[in-house]
């Protein structure tokens, strides 16, 4: 039984179909990523779970449990927004205990859960200060603090790193993660952003226009796209026409997409030896760029550009317009 | 920090020798009669005038009337105003429903009305502290409605989800987050409930400021209006300084904006 069940969920708002029968169903302490472009409807899958907007026809198990028409309070799920939404007239001690007083909590008790939170957050010492005292990490790693702290169900994060910068938002990720693990807590994850996607989740589900277009491990998903737009979203792949494929290789193609990565494809300035498995093609090389430990060369074979990436090696850089063979593997085209 | 220091004290003696030359010079054109004193009173008049009105207690006996009027209407308004706002706020068809007859009865200048209020609650205090209260109330009650559509609404969603039921969002999040805009209303307020209070007694009454006021004007006792004027004055003074110290305690979360063009950086 899984521990969270999403069963045919529909949600309109007025004419708008936001959710398109979803049906999606969560393991226990897994950490899920609902990957999509902004309007797809992940946020909105997000608040209904959360129990902040009411679907409009379908099923929400927790734990067995149907909560489909529970209130967001008897829900017992943590929150936190990419706005951090701290309680400004309250300090940060006061934030993070706001959820144990609610519950009616012991205060030594309370004392103890928020200093243990703190420490997971690593910000003990700053239980007098306010928000507006705070940056936006401190004030995101208080709101996750005061998410944690009342042993929520699930925990839930809606864009949260949106408006923290690149260095910061890595070290957050980190964090999270390890509080992740740590605390063993299912976790369900917003975000547009693929690289962090695939560095944070267990599960990725990737959403289009309110439908789930392909689920599985990010490693599943990158290798094997199914659909354009999941291969648009994770990775760099070549995404080449049928006719263009077939223009390259001579091959008949039945697909009407062929989707290829650009680390799999191998570079050389001599000739490989032919064989049954892959295909060889001789192109010139149009546009470099380099970017840290990877080189990617842009190739131009037959008038159909492709990437090519390379791991950054002193002994072996080629130059704008050289000419360059490339060997495919069959298996590394995808069909879709 | 010497600097900050000087400039403090440079400003308050400027401050003190402006207000000390606008005295000197009423005093000293009044004196030697370049317009008639008898319409504009001078400051050595009105310092004696103020010590027989002090002396006959007849100071403390309308000072004490007026605010009373004043302050009964103040906290009446306010309350209603704050609770009005919140509800209005919380229960949107409520809201949809009486925002605009409450708006339309604002749009009516309160002071016209106050005959009609002396007419329903009679010459004594009621009819003052009802004009009071009535018009500090649309003063709280518009900033407390406004404080609350201006409220983030992911500040509710979470309070909701960490288990805080309607009454406990209204009294932890809701009511000190609009805090900042209720404080407004009631700071407008204060001066509404005097101005209420004293337009209550020019109507009608036999004592208080506004009272007080009309009389002595009817009999050309400018020294007298003046000595009220500035007693008004030292009230409100001491008002705003308690409005002051109450918001610097009660919106201590908040941070203070300090927006400086910096036009004086060489003074």
């Amino acid at each position: 039984m899984s521990y969270i069940v999403f069963e045919n969920i529909e949600k309109y708002y007025d004419d708008n179909h936001v959710l398109k029968s979803i049906n999606l169903s969560i393991n226990k302490g897994d950490f899920v990523t609902l990957l999509g472009s902004s309007g797809c409807g992940k946020s909105t899958l997000l608040r209904c779970l959360a129990g902040l907007e009411q679907i409009t026809r379908g099923k929400i198990f927790l734990q067995g449990e149907d909560i489909t028409y529970l209130s967001p309070k008897e829900r017992n799920i943590g929150m936190i927004f990419q706005q951090y939404s701290l309680f400004p007239n309250m300090n940060v001690y006061n934030n993070i205990a706001f959820g144990l007083k609610m519950k009616k909590v012991d205060k030594d008790v309370i004392n103890e859960e928020v200093q243990k939170a703190l420490r997971l957050v690593d910000l003990k010492g700053y239980e007098k200060r306010y928000p507006y005292q705070l940056s936006g990490g401190e004030q995101q790693r208080i709101a996750l603090a005061r998410s944690i702290v009342t042993k929520p169900k699930v925990l839930l994060l809606d864009k949260p790193f949106n408006a923290i910068d690149a260095k910061l938002r890595r070290s957050l990720q980190s964090r999270i993660k390890e509080i992740h693990k740590e605390l063993n807590m299912t976790s369900i994850f917003v975000t547009h952003d693929q690289e962090e996607a695939m560095i944070m989740s267990d599960i990725i589900h990737v959403m289009k226009n309110g439908v789930i277009e392909q689920s599985g491990t990010p490693v599943e998903i990158y290798r094997h796209p199914k659909g354009i737009f999941a291969a648009e979203f994770i990775g760099n792949h070549n995404i080449l026409e049928g006719k263009d494929f077939m223009n390259l290789t001579g091959e008949e193609q039945k697909d009407s997409k062929i989707v290829i990565r650009p680390e799999t494809i191998e570079i050389s300035h001599g000739e490989f030896s032919k064989g049954e498995d892959f295909y060889i093609l001789l192109g010139s090389i149009v546009d470099i760029s380099f970017k840290g430990s990877i080189i990617r060369y842009m190739v131009n074979v037959n008038d159909i550009t492709l990437k090519v990436d390379v791991l950054f090696d002193d002994y072996k850089i080629y130059d704008l317009g050289q000419k360059v063979y490339l060997k495919l593997l069959k298996e590394h085209c995808i069909g879709l | 920090m010497n600097i900050i220091k000087e400039k403090k004290n440079y400003i308050l003696v400027v401050r003190i020798l402006l207000i000390f030359v606008f005295f000197a010079t009423w005093e000293v054109t009044a004196r030697l009669k370049l317009y008639n004193p008898l319409f504009t009173s001078y400051p050595s008049e009105i310092i004696l005038d103020l010590k027989d009105f002090l002396v006959s207690g007849d100071l403390v006996k309308h000072t004490s009337i007026t605010l009373k009027e004043a302050f009964i209407g103040l906290f009446y308004g306010t309350i209603v105003g704050i609770v009005v706002g919140l509800l209005f706020g919380q229960i949107q068809s409520l809201g949809k429903i009486f925002l605009p007859i409450i708006t339309a009865i604002h749009g009516i200048p309160q002071l016209t009305l106050a005959p009609v209020y002396i007419l329903w609650f009679g010459l004594g205090l009621t009819s003052k502290i009802f004009l009071a209260a009535l018009m500090v109330f649309f003063n709280v009650f518009f900033s407390t409605y406004a404080g609350i559509q201006n409220i983030e609404p992911k500040l509710i969603e979470s309070a909701n989800l960490l288990g805080a039921d309607t009454v406990q969002t209204l009294y932890h999040v809701v009511l000190p987050s609009s805090m900042p805009w209720i404080l407004t209303g009631i700071r407008n307020g204060v001066g509404a409930s005097l101005i209420g209070a004293i337009i209550g007694e020019f109507m009608g009454a036999s004592a208080g400021f506004g009272w007080m006021i009309a009389y002595a004007s009817s009999y050309f006792k400018i020294a007298r209006v003046m000595s009220c004027i500035f007693i008004l004055l030292i009230v409100g003074l001491i008002l705003n300084f308690i409005l002051d110290k109450a918001e610097a305690y009660l919106l201590r979360w908040k941070a203070t904006t300090r927006l400086s063009f910096n036009y004086e950086k060489n003074m």
